[in-house]
Formats: C-alpha cells, structure tokens, sequence
C-alpha cells in the first residue's frame, strides 16, 4: 500500500511495520580506528512505495529524507565513533498515467535521486540511515536497497552479543 | 568503435562537486598486520545520452589512510577487495531509457592510491545518470612503520585448563605490555652503559590466547601464544622491544619473579628505514628461570 506523501518518511520493523525486507546484521571485535573495537554491517532493503502522480514537465520536483531505522541498537554503555552507508536504487517504475505534457502525449519524464546519505542513531540508540531522495514525474520508487558500516566503542563484551568470536 | 570516455573523480571533501558523503572507514585488523578500509560515497559522474547507448569508464580516486601524525599513508598492497555500485540518481524525459552500471573493480596505482573503475552507460532522447553509489571494502597494507611478533610458552609453564602448570593463567587477555624504547647513550659511563629506556612507541597484543602456531608445535606441542604489534615506530632509530607480564596475569608456584621473556627471533636493536619499513617475526618466549 502506497504511504503518505510526505517527507520525512521513517522506515522500520517495529511495532507491526514490516518496510526492512532481507534485513541482515553482524558485528565483530576490531583493534582500532581508537577507540572503536566493533564493526558493525547492517543491510537490507527498505520499501517505501513512494507513488506520485505529478507531471514533471509542469510540476516540481519532490524531495526530502527517508529514515531507514535498522534492528541494530548500541548498548547504553556503548559510543558510536563513526559510521558509513550505501543505498541504491533497488526497484523504481516510471508510469505514463498523467500522459506528460513535457514533450507530447507520449512523454514521460522521470526523475529518481538518492542524493546525500549518513548513519546516526535515534534517541534511543538504534542505528538509523538518513537519505535525502529527490523523485519527480509520475512515478513509483518503491524499494532502496542499504548497508550501513558502524564503529563501535563498546565497554564490556559479553557472550550473548555476538561480538565474541 | 566508439571511443570510451574517461572521467576522474575525486572522493575527498575538497571535491563535493565529485561524489557526495564520501566517507572512509580505516580499521586496524591486527592480525594479520592488515588494515580493512571501508569506502562508501554517491559518485556524480552526471552521465547523459542523447539518443544511443553512450558508455563512459568513470575512476573514482579514493582517498588514502591517514597516519597518526595527519600525513596519509601509500597503499602498498592490495590484498583483497570486495565492492558494489548501484544506481543512485537518474532522470529520463522519455518513456524508453536504459541506465547502467556494468562493472566494477579497484586497482592500486603506482603513487599508493586506491582507484574504483566502474563503466557505465545510458541509453535515452535525453537520459542522465547523475549518481551512483559505492561501497569498497580492501584488505591493504600501507607505508606505516611496525614490529611484529608473537609471545608464546610451552603448555606445562601456563595453561588455563592444566592443574599441573608451573604457573596458573588467571585470564586469556591482557597479559603483556609492549614497548619499543631506546637506551640513550651514556656517555659518563666508563662500561659504555646506557641510561635508562625511553619508550617512542607502545605496542598492543593483536589477538587473543590461541593454541601455538603450526611451525611452534613441534618445539612446545600443546603451548600458546598471542600476537603483538607495534605501530608508528620511529624511523631511523635503534629501538629495543620490551615485553613484560602485566600484574597478576600469571601466579607461579614459586616466586612471582621467577617468570621472564627473552626474544628468540628477529634483530635487537631494530632499525626501520623507509626502505625497510616492517620487522615481522621479533617472537618472545615466556620462561620459568627455576626450570632453566
């Protein structure tokens, strides 16, 4: 189902939303940038079924952030020290529906952008990937595909976290 | 044939016009002595077509590791390398268009820069691809100065697990300190002593306890080792590396001073030059003096 149109969007798992589809993370011990000690990979693909009907010949551009929320969460004794992200295109649409006025009839233009991208966390230290998205003409851009790379700082290990091995 | 273009770009925050949110991430892998770095970054080649499939090779110059001191290192090898690219920005004003990424690779220059070499094509009347994403991930090595080794003992000297050692292991980690240091000379010393060491670089143990190395097994079967490093080592200096037990890592039997380390292999002193920029191999041994 097509969400609203409105920026910011804000993609996640929780609380019976299901926009993370193939969502997959890990984290290892490492020595080092100081004073980082994990690495943690997040990835996935997030669906956000942006539809719009506008014309781009006569209509702007659309644009604004997408937050793809991830599972991953610091400890609250962990600091994040840094973090990188890549997100693609994963599947988009063009539709000819408005019959765009640009050229002729036939004539659709489309514009789909992945402009800007960066890791942080929320407030209550889950990783979220911030993606500034410009979309013009009358089209769907429905899924984006990430990895996130985060350094970790994390006080005490233990078992159960899967950073000991 | 058509003539492939070439377009360079930059991925360094002098160059926002090149790629967007380049970011490098330089982890120290320790063992072995490798560093991983992790390249993410949107690639602006603005690519356009005006009617057939227009291809275009675009190098994407990655920016270098920086040392300790703020100067960058060279890339001296590229071990191994993973890395992707993806559509990330493009527009069309027709309703047939082709948008490509056709491959990917990295390469090592010879001035010690990392390069991304992707081809990419696009097909329209008119297409754009203006950005697409990468991410590389490398296994490198680079120009930094290091000494590196291991510190093992036989299994009846220490073991977590053996009752009958000469000395019971109370932790699997933190049980050495790591120092290169220099004995200045003493030149009122009439023995040609000198005064006393001064560190000029602090090492780490890069791993954890593990079980003696295949080429070990056979002089201490069943023994154990951890592996150290000592980064950013002085160049052109005579340094000698020190080992010492950390407090309470081990509890002899007998006297608490009765447990030493000698180096077995390498050079002492140790000089790193710029031609010779890493001393692998310097091993230490743990030894019970009662027992020798």
């Amino acid at each position: 189902m097509a969400r609203e149109k409105n920026f910011p969007f804000h993609l996640d798992n929780i609380e019976g939303h299901n926009d993370l589809i193939s969502y997959n993370s890990w984290c290892i011990p490492i020595r080092g940038p100081a004073p980082a000690n994990v690495l943690a990979t997040i990835s996935g693909i997030a669906a956000l079924d942006l539809d719009t009907d506008d014309d781009l010949g006569t209509e702007s551009k659309k644009e604004g952030d997408v937050y793809i929320m991830t599972l991953f969460g610091l400890k609250p004794t962990d600091t994040f020290v840094d973090g990188s992200a890549v997100v693609t295109l994963a599947r988009v649409c063009s539709d000819d529906s408005t019959k765009g006025t640009f050229f002729d009839g036939d004539d659709v233009p489309v514009l789909f952008a992945l402009d800007d991208v960066e890791v942080g966390l929320n407030e209550v230290k889950l990783v979220h990937i911030r993606v500034h998205i410009v979309v013009g003409g009358d089209i769907a851009l429905d899924k984006i595909a990430f990895q996130a790379n985060v350094l970790i700082h994390r006080e005490q290990f233990a078992s159960t976290d899967g950073c000991d091995y | 044939m058509k003539e492939i273009k070439i377009q360079s770009l930059y991925a360094d925050k002098d160059h926002p016009q090149d790629v967007s949110s380049p970011k490098m991430l330089d982890i120290f892998l320790g063992t072995p002595v490798h560093h991983l770095l992790i390249y993410t970054g949107i690639a602006i080649p603005e690519w356009d077509s005006q009617s057939s499939a227009d291809p275009e090779q675009v190098q994407v110059h990655l920016e270098r590791p920086i040392g300790s001191d703020g100067n960058p290192f060279n890339v001296t090898q590229l071990v191994h390398y993973t890395a992707t690219v993806g559509l990330a920005s493009i527009e069309n004003k027709d309703s047939d268009f082709v948008f490509a990424t056709e491959d990917v690779g990295v390469s090592l220059t010879a001035g010690g820069e990392l390069v991304l070499v992707s081809n990419i094509s696009v097909t329209g009347e008119p297409s754009w691809l203006h950005r697409f994403s990468y991410q590389v991930n490398a296994i490198i090595d680079v120009d930094e100065p290091l000494i590196s080794g291991i510190i093992f003992w036989s299994a009846t000297l220490a073991s977590p697990t053996d009752e009958n050692a000469t000395a019971t292991l109370n932790r699997t980690d933190d049980l050495f300190t790591v120092r290169a240091v220099v004995i200045p000379p003493a030149p009122d010393n009439p023995f040609g002593g000198g005064g006393p060491p001064q560190v000029v670089a602090v090492g780490e143990v890069t791993g954890t306890l593990l079980e003696q190395p295949a080429d070990f097994q056979a002089r201490f079967p069943g023994g154990f080792s951890v592996p150290y490093v000592i980064r950013n080592v002085p160049l052109d200096v005579p340094v000698h590396v020190q080992v010492e037990i950390q407090p309470g890592a081990f509890t002899p039997h007998f006297s608490p001073t009765d447990l030493d380390l000698r180096q077995v292999s390498g050079p002492d002193p140790i000089t790193l030059t710029l031609g010779h920029m890493k001393e692998p191999n310097v091993n230490f041994e743990l030894f019970s003096k009662q027992l020798h």
